[in-house]
This record gives C-alpha cells, sequence and structure tokens, in this order.
C-alpha cells in the first residue's frame, strides 16, 4: 500500500500492535488487537490506548487530522497477522455506529490496496456480500485471498 | 530488534515482548462477547472456507 504508515510495535505472538497518532491533538498512543473467537475467526480490535492502562478506549474520536494514515497502519496489521495466520477470518464491527461507518471509509478508501490481499465482505443489516462503496454495511469480515 | 514486515516495500514492524497482552482485559472480553453474539444472530457468509454460514 502506498498510503503512508505510522511505525509500529508488535508483541512476540503478532496478536496485539501499538503504534502513536501524531497531530494537531498531540502524540495519541492506538492499540490493534486480533481476538479468537472461533476456529480461524478473530475479532479485531481497535482504539485508544490511554497511558498506563491496559484497556482500551474504542468510542472516543482523536481528530487528530491522520485518520487515513491511522487506518492504512491498522490494515498494515492486518497483513502481518494473516501472514501468520493465513486461514484466519477477521470479523470488524464498530462499537457504534459511527465508528462502523468510519471502518466502511477506511475500506472503502483503501478498497483498491486492500483487494490486492484481502476478500472483504459486509452485512447490511439483511446479508453479507462483497463489500462495495456506496453501500451501508453493520459489519465486516475479512479474509486473505 | 526483531522485525517483521507487512509485505516488500512496507514499513518494519518492530517485535516488542513487553506489549501487555490485550487479549487479557475485560475489553477485549467484551468484544469478543459481541462478536460471538452478532455472529450468532446474522450468521457469516456461507462461502467462507470453513462453511461457517448460518
Amino acid at each position: 500500500m502506498n498510503i503512508p504508515k505510522y511505525p509500529v510495535f508488535v508483541s512476540d505472538d503478532l496478536l496485539v500492535y501499538e503504534f502513536f497518532s501524531e497531530g494537531p491533538k498531540g502524540r495519541i498512543k492506538k492499540g490493534v488487537f486480533y481476538t479468537r473467537i472461533g476456529k480461524d475467526l478473530y475479532n479485531l480490535g481497535f482504539g485508544d490506548w490511554p497511558d498506563a492502562s491496559d484497556e482500551l478506549d474504542d468510542s472516543s474520536r482523536s481528530n487528530n487530522e491522520d485518520r487515513d494514515k491511522v487506518l492504512a497502519t491498522v490494515a498494515s496489521t492486518a497483513i502481518v497477522f494473516t501472514n501468520r495466520f493465513p486461514t484466519a477470518h477477521i470479523f470488524m464491527e464498530g462499537s457504534t455506529a459511527a465508528r462502523t461507518r468510519l471502518y466502511q471509509m477506511g475500506i472503502g478508501f483503501n478498497l483498491q490496496e486492500i483487494s490486492e490481499d484481502f476478500e472483504v465482505q459486509g452485512f447490511t443489516g439483511e446479508e453479507w456480500g462483497t463489500f462495495r462503496r456506496g453501500r451501508n454495511y453493520s459489519a465486516f469480515l475479512i479474509s486473505r485471498k | 530488534m526483531r522485525t517483521v514486515t507487512p509485505k516488500k516495500g512496507e514499513p518494519l514492524m518492530t517485535i516488542d515482548p513487553n506489549i501487555p497482552d490485550l487479549n487479557k482485559t475485560e475489553f477485549a472480553r467484551k468484544k469478543a462477547e459481541r462478536a460471538r453474539a452478532f455472529i450468532a444472530k446474522h450468521g457469516l457468509p456461507k462461502d467462507e472456507k470453513g462453511k461457517k454460514g448460518k
């Protein structure tokens, strides 16, 4: 992917990732993690990671004017994760409708590059189908091609 | 220092064994529970590997 990304630190097991968003609001620590929820099925968690806390906050909006760089960085963690777990499917659902919309925008914005490596499906509220720009989804499932 | 890279030409990621395991947090437990509930209610794409559909 050609979109700039932040330097990332990753745990030994390649399940937990951290990086720092940098912008007008300062330096904000972010966390991404993959939780096994079934056979070859993982949930992607993402949010701000306040200092001195072991818990993420996925309800805040940083407004650090680097949304695309942050989302591209999250996407790069999915590549590393699926390099290690190539048969894994990644489930994503925002904690709020706005958060899910943010994921949708991020996928849509990066769709051409994401599609080089992944199949992306979205749940419309009635059924799952191949992700298309301009449609609204409430959850996503991403699989390595 | 050990590193991994997403793909050729991408920035390296640094492996840090001291990163807290977020998967052991209450936040992770709640997220996993929420995801499982969603999947139990709506299923997954029927053509997914592993035949996870409803």
